[in-house]
């Protein structure tokens, strides 16, 4: 009885019934000043502290991402753009910064543009936030079940076809929020991508020290991990070639 | 013989040799300080005029033997003067070779002759003899024979060695400032006659940018110069200017190269048929003295010395726009009109000028107004290197176009240099140039859309954002989430329990409905028993009299009026007062209308009977049901 009481509570948490939340804004807000006064590795250190506290949101990954980009680390302003996009993909502002540290990085990736329909399909996903999307599929099914209930309940033969009919249509579209859900589910919390920490990091052509140095990868390169072995990671370049680089070299989105 | 034509080449050129008569006679007389027993020395008498009976001093009487001369000599120098002419010098000079007796300071005392007419006394000479280890090279070649031409400039030498033939690099200077021109000559001394040379291997030039000064296919500068006692034929064989990159001591690797080089092989048994009969110490050497000596080709390759350079840093306060250059510049602006149409171009130009290194002056900035179209400057670099150095220009020059109408100035550019004779740092700057841009005409120039997108000047990040979002536990969303499923649910159950319950009260709801309309059926029956009897029977007059009874008392019933008071329009506005649908007040009146008519009309059928029957069973039902 206390477990399910427990766990009702940790569910409602999603609704912000959090009494820390306030002090967290108010170490957002001393992060922004700091910010504003340029003294960027305090702005640093206060937005880490939230994270550190276990809470995020888009604007605390943006705003890190900024402080890092003005602090020349490059590698961790695109690493906190990208997490701030995963938390709000249509976020124009972030893409747009994002292009820009990508510009001042070494590695030039020529990602292999998707079919037009992928892209078309991704771009849709990503049109709406992860919690966007739950909160579609939970409208999407209360409505059928609205209109279910009018269809059944009516003795009005028209108005009953009307019902049947709309109610096919409501479930048609809580059906494709679910897929949607679940497609931005798998993007969201993608574990597969990351970012390069290091200024530059060799990639082997085994998970070992005395592997072939097959290339070179630097600071802010995204990179797609395929495989782990012994602290050591089989990364994906968008080109298709393939390497070994130890773990401790980037930093997963 | 060979001597007379020498003097015929002397009187051949005389014409042309500006005379100098003017000028004062002088009779220069130069030795060595300080020379050493054993080696021997020359002492030169140098003229600027024609020499005449020379008294040459009693060498012997002072403590020198005197092996060689007097040797004759005449030089002539043509020099390129700075109004481009060509200028002949000439000097004549008489030299004698010696050798000395003793250690000790010993004078030469004035020699004398006569110089254009002109009896001129030379400068006594004070030479002091040390004890030499005379080292056998030092020899002079004293087996020459007198009457050589080649014994007129130098002993000929049978071999090549390092002291008849060697490289040296002589520096401008060895202490210089980082940045400062340095000139570095290579001399090639020799005694012996050197027709080809070739540069096998250039020093590396770490540290140092070096520019080469020697024009391609331009000829050595040469000279003669007298080294150690030794007379020297130089020839400048390279010139390069270098400026020095790092600071420290530096050192400038030796250069090599490969002579060719004619010397004179005497004894030449096997090539010279006279030698086999003449073999004779006298004879040998009269042949040799005489000429019959054959000249050989020799290659040999030399290396110049290498020689360290002290590069000092230069001062601390450069200012922010100097980015090393060094020597001494001047710098001017212009630009080709100042006035024009908008979309035209104009050219802006930036000249540098003068001593040092040019290729080190960078693109100066220049802040342009943004409506200008600026493109990238051509930068002209014109170097003129001569024996003084590298000089020249670098100019910049930059193409605008003004894309709309107004005035316009480019202002002053600043430039700073350190200047090597100041030794300071020096700021140049260009004048400020006004520009009156007119209107251009519609469709000129490269645009002629006079709308402009907003240009994009500088690419940076936006600001950040100051909204805090509502906060979420780090990878966790509600999506899949307990919270989530729960909801979901929940809707599905309480809809489902709504429905069913909605369900349920509507069926109840029926039961209710039929009951009471099974209960108005029973009830309309039995007041219609009678009737339904006198149907059964065909009674015709029997049963519309009957349902008409029947129909007033069940209305009389109902509506609780008194039979005597009942009529149509009090049953009708019964009715209304109780809500009763239209069409059931409208069935009642046609009911009961019908029922009064038929009772005394004539042609009543059993048909109609029977439907009149029904009507009025359905009326008392809908009545029933309605009134409650």
């Amino acid at each position: 009885m206390k477990k399910i009481f427990l766990i009702l509570l940790y569910s409602f948490s999603f609704f912000g019934l959090h009494a820390n939340r306030n002090d967290l804004t108010i170490i957002f807000e001393k992060g922004n000043k700091a910010y504003e006064k340029e003294a960027y590795t305090q702005a640093i250190f206060l937005y880490e502290s939230i994270l550190q506290k276990g809470y995020e949101n888009a604007a605390l990954h943006y705003n890190l991402g900024n402080a890092y980009f003005r602090s020349n680390n490059y590698g961790k302003a695109i690493l906190n753009y990208e997490r701030s996009l995963r938390l709000n993909p249509s976020d124009k502002t972030a893409q747009m910064n994002l292009q820009i540290v990508n510009a001042k990085t070494t590695d030039k990736m020529e990602e292999i543009p998707p079919f037009l329909v992928n892209k078309w399909w991704l771009s849709f996903i990503k049109a709406f936030s992860l919690n966007t999307w739950a909160l579609i599929s939970l409208g999407s099914l209360l409505i059928f079940c609205l209109v279910l209930g009018y269809f059944l309940l009516s003795q009005n033969y028209t108005k009953k076809r009307m019902a049947f009919y709309t109610s096919l249509c409501i479930a048609f579209l809580f059906i494709f929020s679910i897929v949607c859900s679940g497609k931005a589910y798998s993007i969201r919390f993608a574990d597969n991508q990351a970012i390069v920490m290091d200024a530059f990091v060799q990639a082997k052509s085994s998970p070992a020290e005395n592997g072939t140095d097959k290339f070179v990868l630097h600071e802010g390169s995204k990179i797609i991990i395929e495989e782990n072995l012994n602290n050591w990671a089989k990364i994906k370049l968008p080109d298709g070639n393939i390497g070994w680089i130890p773990e401790s070299s980037f930093e997963i989105i | 013989m060979k001597r007379y034509c020498f003097y015929l080449f002397i009187l051949l050129f005389l014409p042309l040799v500006p005379l100098k008569a003017q000028d004062a006679p002088i009779l220069q007389a130069s030795a060595p300080k300080v020379v050493s027993t054993g080696s021997s020395f020359q002492v030169v008498y140098t003229a600027n005029g024609e020499i005449q009976g020379l008294q040459a001093p009693a060498f012997g009487s002072v403590g020198f033997n005197l092996i060689m001369g007097p040797n004759y000599n005449t030089e002539f120098y043509m020099s390129m003067n700075a109004n481009g002419q060509l200028q002949q010098s000439r000097s004549i000079s008489v030299s004698f070779f010696l050798v000395p007796t003793a250690e000790g300071v010993f004078t030469i005392p004035a020699a004398s002759c006569k110089i254009n007419g002109q009896t001129v006394k030379s400068n006594p000479l004070t030479i002091k003899v040390e004890k030499g280890k005379a080292p056998a090279s030092q020899m002079p070649q004293t087996t020459q024979a007198p009457n050589s031409p080649r014994s007129a400039e130098a002993p000929a030498p049978t071999e090549l060695n390092d002291q008849t033939i060697f490289l040296r690099v002589v520096p401008s200077k060895t202490k210089a400032l980082k940045g400062e021109q340095i000139i570095l000559t290579y001399k090639l001394y020799t005694q012996v006659q050197v027709p080809r040379y070739q540069v096998t291997k250039l020093p590396s030039n770490k540290g140092f940018w070096l520019e080469e000064l020697d024009k391609a296919g331009g000829k050595a500068k040469q000279y003669e110069e007298t080294l150690n006692g030794r007379r020297y034929t130089v020839g400048e064989v390279r010139h390069v200017a270098i400026f020095p990159q790092e600071t420290g001591v530096l050192k400038i690797d030796p250069l090599e190269m490969d002579v060719l080089a004619n010397i004179e092989v005497r004894g030449q048994r096997g090539s010279n048929p006279f030698s086999d009969f003449f073999d004779d110490p006298f004879f040998d050497d009269f042949f040799n003295n005489s000429g019959f000596r054959s000249m050989q080709t020799v290659k040999k390759t030399l290396r110049s010395n290498s020689i360290l350079i002290q590069v000092d840093p230069l001062p601390e306060n450069a200012g922010t726009n100097f980015t090393g250059a060094v020597g001494t510049f001047s710098l001017k602006s212009s630009v080709d009109k100042d006035k024009l149409k908008a979309n035209e171009a104009i050219t802006y130009k930036m000249v540098f000028s003068g001593r040092g290194n040019l290729m080190h002056i960078d693109v100066p900035a220049v802040h342009f107004s943004p409506e200008f179209e600026v493109f990238e400057p051509k930068t002209t670099l014109n170097l003129q290197p001569s024996d003084g150095g590298i000089s020249g220009t670098k100019t910049f020059e930059w193409v605008l176009i003004p894309k709309s109408k107004g005035n316009y100035t480019i202002p002053a550019a600043q430039y700073s240099y350190f200047d090597i004779n100041q030794k300071k740092y020096v700021n140049l700057s260009t004048q400020e140039h006004t520009i009156v841009v007119e209107k251009g005409l519609p469709g000129s120039g490269y645009s002629s859309n006079n709308k402009q997108k907003v240009e994009v000047l500088n690419k940076d990040i936006d600001y950040i954002k100051s909204h805090a979002e509502r906060w979420t536990p780090t990878r966790k969303t509600f999506f899949l989430s307990f919270g989530f499923w729960l909801t979901a649910i929940l809707i599905c159950l309480f809809s489902a329990v709504a429905i069913f319950v909605l369900w349920k009260l509507r069926e109840s709801s029926k039961d209710v409905l039929s009951m009471r309309l099974k209960k108005a059926a029973k009830m309309a029956k039995k007041r219609l028993r009678k009737a339904e009897k006198f149907l059964q029977e065909q009674n015709i007059d029997a049963f519309y009299e009957e349902t008409s009874q029947a129909l007033w008392g069940y209305f009389s019933d109902k509506l609780r009026i008194e039979k005597s008071k009942l009529s149509i329009e009090e049953i009708q506005e019964n009715l209304l007062k109780n809500s009763i649908s239209e069409n059931t007040l409208r069935q009642t009146t046609e009911m009961l209308n019908t029922c009064e008519y038929a009772r005394f009309a004539p042609g009543k059928t059993t048909q109609g009977m029977n439907d009149f029957y029904k009507t009025c069973i359905e009326t008392i039902v809908n009545i029933e049901n309605e009134l409650k």
